[in-house]
C-alpha cells in the first residue's frame, strides 16, 4: 500500500472510532433507565429479570408467545424451588431469544436455558429474516438503534445517569390468564414420517445459539409447550432431528399430554393457541419433574435471600383463578 | 445568416441574437421556440430537422443552429 | 430491500462494493450486472421474465438496425443521388417497421400489466353490456421506468445518434442496474453504458462522497419524509372530518414529503452508483424556486420530463402531419394562436403521457391534465399579463415580483400534489372546497397535534426541513455545497458528516413504532 493509501486508510479509521463512539454515547445516553414500562423499556415483561437480584435466576425461557402463556416459574418455584424467569415476547424469532440470552447472562449465571422450540418456524424469507437478524443485532449491540426515538421523552439530567433497574414483575415474564376457550377439534399429532424444514435463518442462529450454551458451559433444553394451530408432527419429527444431531434433550408436551392430564377443553385461553394459566401449571408441573430428575438444579426455598419468591408466590395465586 | 436571425427576431423578438452565447442554458429558447424553429427553418431552406439533430449543441448558439442549417443543406 | 434498508445499505451495497474492486477491471462489469439481477431477483423474483424480454427486444432489435444500416451503406455506395434517395426511403420503412415492432411490444408488456384492469373497468363501466375481465397483475420491479429507458435507447438509435450495442450484457446492465432500476432517474444509453461497462479501480475520494450523497438522502427519507407520514395519511385518508386548515397542512406536508423522499431516493441511488463511478442523471434542481409551473417541471423530475420531451413531443410535433397542422393554423389564425395552438396540441400528449405514466387511474389523468391547463393558460394569457405588468409599471425581473411568482407556483404545485395523493378526484375537490369555504384555524393547534405527530416531531420536521432550504439556497446562489464543505478544515468536516450520520440514527422514524414507508414513486 502507497503512503496516500495509508494515509486514507488512518482517516477513515479514526472517523470511523469517532462514529463509534458518538454511538456509544448516544446508546448509553438514550436507553431506557429504567426497565419499566414508564421507564420506557419494550417489553417490560420479558425484561423484568433486570431487576432480580444479581445471579438469582437459574433457569431462563425464551421463546415466542406460546412461552410466556405456557411456562409459570412460580408453579416451579412452589413445587421444586427452582428460580427461573420468561423472557419471551410475541413473535420472538431465535436470532432475539439470542439477543435476549445474551443480555440474561450479564445479570444472571444461567444453569440451564429451555428455548421453546415453536418460534423456529416462524417463515420469512431470507432477505426479511437477514433484515431482522440485523435489526435485532444493531439494536442489542447499540441500544440507540432500538431506543432512539427516546431524545422525545428523555429528560436532561437522566442522560448520564446510569440504569437503576426497579421493576417488580410478580410472574416472573409469564403471562397470566383466567380465560377459557376450549378446543374441541380432533387431534392433530398425527404421527408421520414427513418433516417440515427448519428454515434457514433459524437454523443459522440456533447454531450460533448451541454455541454460546456449549462455550458457557450452560445446559440447553428444547421444549415444545402444546399448541394445537401451531405445532404438528412434521415440525417435531424436524426439530428432534435436530435435536438428536447436536445432543440436546426435546421435550414435546404435544405427545403423551395425558400423563400430565392435559385437557385442550378447559387448558386454552385462545381456542388451542396459546395456553391459560390451568394449562401453564399443569405443563409446569410437568417440566419440573423432568427436570427434577434430570439436572442438578438448586432448591432455593429454604434460603433467606430468595424469601420474595414466596411473596411472589401468594400474589400469583390470588391472580390465578383457575 | 440574416435570414436566420430574422426568423429568430420573428419567433422571439427583443433578444440579441449574435451576442447570446447559450441559448438553451439561459432559457431563451425552450421545446416550444425550438419546434416554431425548426418548423420555420424547414420552411425556409428546404431542409428535414429530425428529433436527431435538436440537442443542445445544434441550438446554443445562432452560428450553431446555422452550422447545422448549412450541413443539412448539403446532404 | 429497500435502499433504505440495512440489508441494502450494510450487506448488499458492501459485498457488491467489495467484489467490484477486488475483480480486475475486464470483470468488474460482470459484478454489476449480477448484482443488478439478485437485486431484481430479490425484488420480483420470477416477474424477473419481463424485464428480461424487454431487454431481447431491445437488444436484438439493436442489432438489427445495425444491419440495416451497413447493408445500406454498402448499397450506397456508387450511386447517384436520385438512387440514394430511394435506397434511404426503403431503409427508413426497414428500421421505421424494427423500432414500432419493438417499442410496441415492451411497451405492450407495460401496457397490458399496468393498465389492463384500468381499461377493461373503465371499458365495463362506460357500456354497460361490456363484461371484461379485471385482471390485476403483479408489477414486476421498476417496470415503468425500465421501459421508458428502453425505448429511448431503441429511438435513439433508430434516430441514428449512436450505433446500437452488440453487447448484450452493455444492455443489460444499462437496463437493469440496480441503483435506477427503482425509481429512476431513467438513464441515456449514450452517458450510462460507458461508465456502467468500463470498470473503474478503487477511488477513496469518490467511496466517501458516494457514503455522503446516501447519507444526505437517508436524512432526507427517514428524518423528514417518513416522519410526516402518519399525519399525511390521516389527514388524506378521512378528510371529512377535518377543518381546511388542517388540510391545507396536510397537503404542505405532502409536498415536503414527496419531495424530501423523492429526491433523498436520488441521493441514495447517486451516492450508491457513484461509488462505483457511475454518474446518474440529475432528477430534481430545487424545483420550488421556479417562477412558473412550466420551468418548475424542467426542475422536478427532469428525466421524466426530458423523456418525454425528446420521444414524445419531439417526435409529435416534428412529424409531418402535425407539421402541416402549424402551417395551417400560421395560415389561419393571427401569428400568436398560429404558433399557440400546435403546441398546446403537442403539449396535450405529452401531458396525457405524463399523467398516464404515474398510474392507471382517472386520477393520474387529471394530474397531468391539471398542468396542461395552467401552462396552457399561462401560455395564452401571457399578452394580458404583459399588458397587465406595463400598465402597472411592475418590471418583470424585479425582486417582489419573483417572489410573488415562485409563491405562485408552489401553491399551483401544491394543489398538484394534493391530486397526486387524493384517492380520487372528487375526494381533491372535496378537500380544496373544504380548504375555501370552512378553513376554520380555530383549534387547529389542537386537532394537528392528535394526527400522529406531537410537537417534538413537528419540531424535527421544521428543523430537517430548514436545513434542506438552507442548502437549496446555497446552490441556488451557485454555490456547491458539497466541494466548499469538503475544502474546509478536517475538525469541521468531521463535525458536519457526524452530526448527519448521527442525525440520521437518532432522529430518523425508523425502528420500534414506525412502519417501514414504501418509496412513493417506486410503485409506478
Amino acid at each position: 500500500m502507497n503512503k496516500t493509501g495509508l494515509k486514507q486508510l488512518i482517516k477513515a479509521l479514526s472517523f470511523m472510532c469517532v462514529l463509534l463512539v458518538l454511538i456509544v454515547a448516544s446508546s448509553y445516553m438514550l436507553a431506557p433507565k429504567d426497565n419499566t414500562a414508564e421507564g420506557g423499556i419494550v417489553n417490560p415483561n420479558a425484561n423484568g429479570f433486570f431487576s432480580e437480584p444479581k445471579d438469582s435466576i437459574d433457569i431462563a425461557v425464551v421463546g415466542n408467545s406460546d412461552a410466556y402463556s405456557g411456562f409459570s416459574p412460580l408453579e416451579l418455584w412452589n413445587e421444586y424451588g427452582y428460580t427461573s424467569y420468561v423472557s419471551a415476547e410475541g413473535h420472538q424469532t431465535v436470532a432475539q431469544s439470542y439477543s435476549q440470552l445474551k443480555k440474561i447472562m450479564k445479570c444472571h449465571s444461567v444453569k440451564l436455558i429451555i428455548l421453546e422450540t415453536d418460534g423456529f418456524f416462524t417463515r420469512s424469507k431470507l432477505v426479511e429474516s437477514t433484515a431482522k437478524l440485523i435489526n435485532a443485532s444493531m439494536g442489542s449491540a447499540f441500544s440507540v438503534f432500538q431506543y432512539h426515538d427516546r431524545w422525545k421523552r428523555v429528560k436532561p439530567n437522566e442522560l448520564l445517569k446510569a440504569p437503576n433497574y426497579t421493576a417488580h414483575c410478580t410472574a416472573k415474564g409469564q403471562w397470566l390468564s383466567n380465560e377459557v376457550k376450549g378446543y374441541m377439534g380432533g387431534e392433530y399429532m398425527v404421527k408421520t414420517d414427513k418433516r417440515e424444514e427448519i428454515p434457514f435463518s433459524t437454523k443459522t442462529s440456533l447454531d450460533m445459539l448451541v454455541k454460546m450454551c456449549a462455550e458457557n458451559d450452560i445446559k440447553l433444553l428444547f421444549l415444545e409447550l402444546p399448541s394445537q394451530s401451531s405445532w404438528s408432527y412434521k415440525r417435531h419429527n424436524a426439530v428432534k432431528d435436530y435435536a438428536d444431531e447436536k445432543g440436546i434433550t426435546f421435550l414435546d408436551l404435544n405427545i403423551d399430554r395425558e400423563s400430565f392430564g392435559f385437557d385442550w377443553k378447559t387448558d386454552t385461553r385462545d381456542g388451542g393457541n396459546h395456553l391459560n394459566s390451568r394449562g401453564a401449571r399443569k405443563a409446569t408441573l410437568f417440566i419440573g419433574k423432568y427436570l427434577s430428575e434430570n439436572y442438578p438444579l438448586s432448591d432455593h426455598r429454604g434460603d433467606n435471600r430468595f424469601k420474595q419468591w414466596n411473596a411472589d408466590y401468594k400474589e400469583y395465586l390470588e391472580k390465578v383463578k383457575i | 445568416m440574416e435570414e436566420l436571425i430574422d426568423i429568430l427576431e420573428e419567433i422571439k423578438p427583443g433578444v440579441d441574437w449574435e451576442k447570446e452565447t447559450d441559448l438553451i442554458g439561459n432559457h431563451i429558447l425552450d421545446s416550444l421556440k425550438i419546434v416554431q424553429l425548426v418548423g420555420a427553418l424547414n420552411d425556409e431552406f428546404d431542409i428535414e430537422i429530425t428529433p436527431i439533430d435538436i440537442v443542445p449543441e445544434n441550438f446554443k448558439t445562432a452560428e450553431t443552429i446555422y452550422a447545422m442549417v448549412k450541413r443539412l443543406e448539403d446532404e | 430491500m429497500s435502499y433504505t434498508s440495512y440489508t441494502y445499505l450494510l450487506i448488499f451495497l458492501g459485498a457488491v462494493f467489495i467484489c467490484y474492486t477486488a475483480l480486475p477491471k475486464k470483470f468488474k462489469w460482470t459484478v454489476l450486472l449480477i448484482s443488478s439481477y439478485v437485486f431484481y431477483w430479490i425484488n420480483s423474483k420470477r416477474l424477473i421474465i419481463f424485464l428480461l424480454l424487454s431487454t431481447v427486444a431491445v437488444y436484438f432489435a439493436g442489432v438489427f438496425l445495425n444491419r440495416i444500416n451497413d447493408t445500406a451503406a454498402l448499397a450506397k455506395k456508387g450511386l447517384e443521388k436520385e438512387e440514394k434517395k430511394q435506397v434511404k426511403a426503403l431503409v427508413n420503412w426497414q428500421k421505421r417497421a424494427v423500432v414500432a415492432l419493438a417499442v410496441g411490444f415492451i411497451f405492450t408488456i407495460l401496457l397490458v400489466l399496468k393498465y389492463s384492469a384500468f381499461f377493461a373497468h373503465s371499458l365495463n363501466s362506460a357500456f354497460g353490456f361490456l363484461h371484461f375481465e379485471e385482471l390485476k397483475f403483479m408489477l414486476p420491479l421498476g417496470i415503468s421506468y425500465y421501459t421508458l429507458q428502453a425505448a429511448g435507447y431503441i429511438i435513439d438509435v433508430y434516430r441514428g445518434k449512436y450505433r446500437a450495442s452488440e453487447n448484450f450484457g452493455k444492455v443489460a446492465l444499462f437496463l437493469s442496474f440496480f441503483p435506477q432500476i427503482v425509481e429512476g432517474p431513467i438513464g441515456r444509453f449514450d452517458l450510462l453504458a460507458d461508465p456502467l461497462y468500463e470498470g473503474h479501480s478503487f477511488d477513496y475520494d469518490r467511496l466517501c462522497k458516494g457514503v455522503q450523497l446516501i447519507f444526505w438522502g437517508l436524512f432526507k427519507k427517514t428524518v423528514i419524509a417518513d416522519r410526516v407520514n402518519i399525519f399525511v395519511s390521516e389527514v388524506f385518508g378521512s378528510y371529512k372530518y377535518y377543518s381546511g386548515s388542517i388540510i391545507l397542512l396536510g397537503g404542505l406536508l405532502y409536498t415536503l414529503q414527496i419531495y424530501a423522499e423523492f429526491s433523498g431516493c436520488m441521493d441514495i441511488v447517486t451516492g450508491s452508483a457513484e461509488i462505483f463511478g457511475v454518474p446518474l442523471s440529475k432528477n430534481f434542481e430545487r424545483p420550488f424556486f421556479s417562477k412558473s409551473v412550466n420551468e418548475f417541471w424542467r426542475r422536478w423530475h427532469i428525466t421524466l420530463g426530458a423523456w418525454l420531451r425528446d420521444y414524445v413531443f419531439y417526435s409529435v410535433s416534428l412529424s409531418r402531419p402535425f407539421m402541416k397542422l402549424s402551417k395551417f393554423a400560421k395560415k389561419h389564425f393571427n401569428e400568436f394562436l398560429g404558433s399557440l395552438v400546435p403546441a398546446s396540441f403537442a403539449l396535450f400528449f405529452t401531458w396525457l403521457g405524463i399523467g398516464f405514466w404515474h398510474g392507471a387511474g382517472w386520477k393520474y389523468i387529471a394530474y397531468g391534465l391539471y398542468y396542461y391547463a395552467i401552462m396552457t393558460a399561462g401560455m395564452y394569457l401571457e399578452p394580458l399579463f404583459a399588458k397587465l405588468y406595463s400598465a402597472l409599471k411592475i418590471k418583470r425581473d424585479s425582486k417582489p415580483l419573483n417572489i410573488f411568482r415562485v409563491a405562485r407556483t408552489v401553491i399551483l404545485v401544491v394543489g398538484g400534489m394534493m391530486l397526486f395523493r387524493a384517492d380520487t378526484v372528487g375526494v381533491w375537490v372535496g378537500m380544496l372546497k373544504c380548504v375555501f369555504t370552512s378553513f376554520g384555524a380555530g383549534g387547529f393547534l389542537k386537532t394537528a397535534l392528535t394526527l400522529g405527530m406531537d410537537k417534538q416531531d413537528f419540531l424535527i420536521v421544521a428543523v430537517g426541513a430548514a436545513v434542506m432550504l438552507i442548502i437549496s439556497i446555497l446552490q441556488e446562489k451557485g454555490i456547491n455545497v458539497r466541494d466548499s464543505l469538503a475544502r474546509q478544515k478536517l475538525p469541521v468536516r468531521w463535525c458536519a458528516y457526524a452530526a448527519l450520520v448521527m442525525a440520521v440514527v437518532i432522529f430518523g422514524a425508523y425502528g420500534p413504532g414506525y412502519d417501514a414507508v414504501d418509496f412513493i414513486y417506486g410503485q409506478f
